[in-house]
């Protein structure tokens, strides 16, 4: 074995830069975009929660105002083809600590069931879309219509693709009531700070929270959302 | 899983090019022209799969007049893709077991062109045998709109799919996301600056510091 290099040793010698799969990932994201499809349904678990935007999104000139619920799946993973995939199911996954430490140590979302509701909460009227979106392409799996009205076959196929188009247009209108965030000085002043303290109150026992608060006020860069807030409470 | 199923897949393209004005004699006559041809396989023995269009209604209606696949103002059609392949174990299988019958009988091993041919007639045999596999996936093509809807996700289904429909409809196609809908978002409120000039954000890249461990804190701020 004696003199014999390693390829890491081949490597430094020819001068090239090893490839860090996780900046390259970055690289790639950038020219595409692709990094706004997973902070938009990162922050979709932060606006759904009851006590942040409880998921409401107002009437905009694709449609009436309707309500985002996270379903029963999310799925989290970090930048890079090496990083793991982190799968929460269950009863409301994006209200568990879990899921919130996750997105607090830079996992992003990459898949989520989510229901669209829109109409007079449990009423007649009322209506939900079901389905699972990813990050990348906003693709749709297990789309869940609700119920149709026609009987023939030709208005009820009609129906059905009236009713994808609505789905369709919610899912813009969520992602535009995003990007006006997100494309403005709001995300950085308002938006980020207010995670934060969600997160915070969310993966934080009350003593590090208090902690947490302290070191924040004396540090006026790192201070979170305005206002020391109640302890955790979705944790389980 | 197509449209008129319960539970749907669903990946959206945006048409990159507009639709010419006399598209009904045009499109009918390309939509026959892909339409799908069934597998025979008395008439060639290498055809191992058929690609092309049937009926959204009816997978086995391959007689697409326009009426058929235009209803309000979208184009409703399906990708069906054929594949006909013996199992390539159970081909082994026979010819090791019609390969001992012989060589039994003749009391000599087989020469190799002998076994290449015991093979060819084996895998023909199974091939008449063997129902043709088929596979769709819808699309709706709202023309007006110039974006589609396909139902599936696959990557084989999808890259059939594409090479279809640009060689029947002359048009390319580009798969719709968070990237598109914010440049036309953008186009739409004159934010183009502010989405060129937007980069991941650090915290959600790296995670928030001071909250917990971020290992993959260090990736954040070394793009530019």
């Amino acid at each position: 074995m004696q003199g014999r290099s390693s390829l890491q040793d081949e490597i430094a010698e020819s001068g090239e830069t090893p490839v860090d799969k996780a900046r390259q990932a970055r690289r790639l994201d950038l020219e595409d975009r692709r990094f706004l499809g997973r902070e938009f349904l990162t922050w979709l678990i932060f606006h759904a929660d009851p006590d942040h935007g409880d998921g409401a999104f107002a009437e905009s000139d694709l449609g009436d105002r309707f309500r985002i619920i996270v379903g029963e799946r999310v799925i989290l993973k970090a930048l890079g083809e090496g990083a793991g995939e982190i799968s929460a199911r269950g009863v409301a996954p994006a209200m568990t600590p879990d899921v919130r430490y996750c997105i607090a140590g830079g996992l992003t979302v990459r898949e989520v069931d989510l229901l669209f509701q829109r109409g007079v909460k449990n009423s007649h009227d009322d209506r939900i879309w079901q389905a699972a979106i990813n990050a990348e392409g906003f693709d749709l799996r297990r789309v869940k219509l609700p119920a149709l009205l026609s009987e023939e076959d030709g208005e009820k196929l009609a129906e059905r693709l009236s009713l994808l188009d609505e789905l369709d247009a919610m899912l813009e209108a969520a992602y535009r009531a995003f990007l006006a965030r997100r494309l403005s000085a709001t995300w950085t002043q308002d938006e980020l700070p207010k995670m934060r303290a969600w997160l915070a109150e969310s993966i934080l026992e009350p003593h590090q929270l208090a902690a947490l608060h302290a070191s924040e006020a004396s540090t006026p860069a790192l201070r979170g959302a305005p206002g020391n807030r109640g302890s955790k409470k979705t944790r389980r | 899983m197509g449209l008129f199923s319960s539970s749907m897949a669903l990946r959206r393209y945006y048409v990159l090019d507009a639709t010419p004005t006399d598209f009904r004699d045009k499109y009918e006559k390309a939509v026959r022209a892909h339409a799908l041809l069934p597998l025979d396989p008395e008439s060639n023995r290498a055809e191992e799969k058929s690609i092309g269009w049937c009926s959204l209604f009816d997978e086995n209606d391959l007689d697409l007049t326009f009426d058929k696949f235009f209803l309000d103002g979208r184009v409703l059609l399906s990708l069906r893709v054929d594949t006909l392949k013996p199992p390539a174990a159970e081909v082994k299988r026979l010819v090791r077991q019609r390969q001992r019958e012989l060589e039994a009988q003749r009391k000599e091993p087989l020469s190799a062109g002998a076994l290449r041919e015991l093979k060819e007639m084996i895998t023909l045999d199974l091939r008449r045998r063997t129902p043709p596999k088929t596979r769709t996936a819808d699309m709706v093509w709202h023309i007006e709109e110039e974006r589609l809807y396909f139902s599936s996700h696959s990557k084989g289904m999808n890259e059939a799919f594409l090479q279809l429909f640009a060689t029947t409809f002359n048009i390319p196609v580009d798969v719709e996301g968070p990237g598109l809908w914010a440049q036309a978002y953008a186009d739409l409120l004159d934010l183009e600056e502010a989405l060129g000039q937007a980069r991941p954000t650090q915290e959600l890249l790296g995670g928030f510091t001071g909250l917990r461990p971020c290992p993959m804190a260090e990736y954040s701020d070394d793009e530019e």
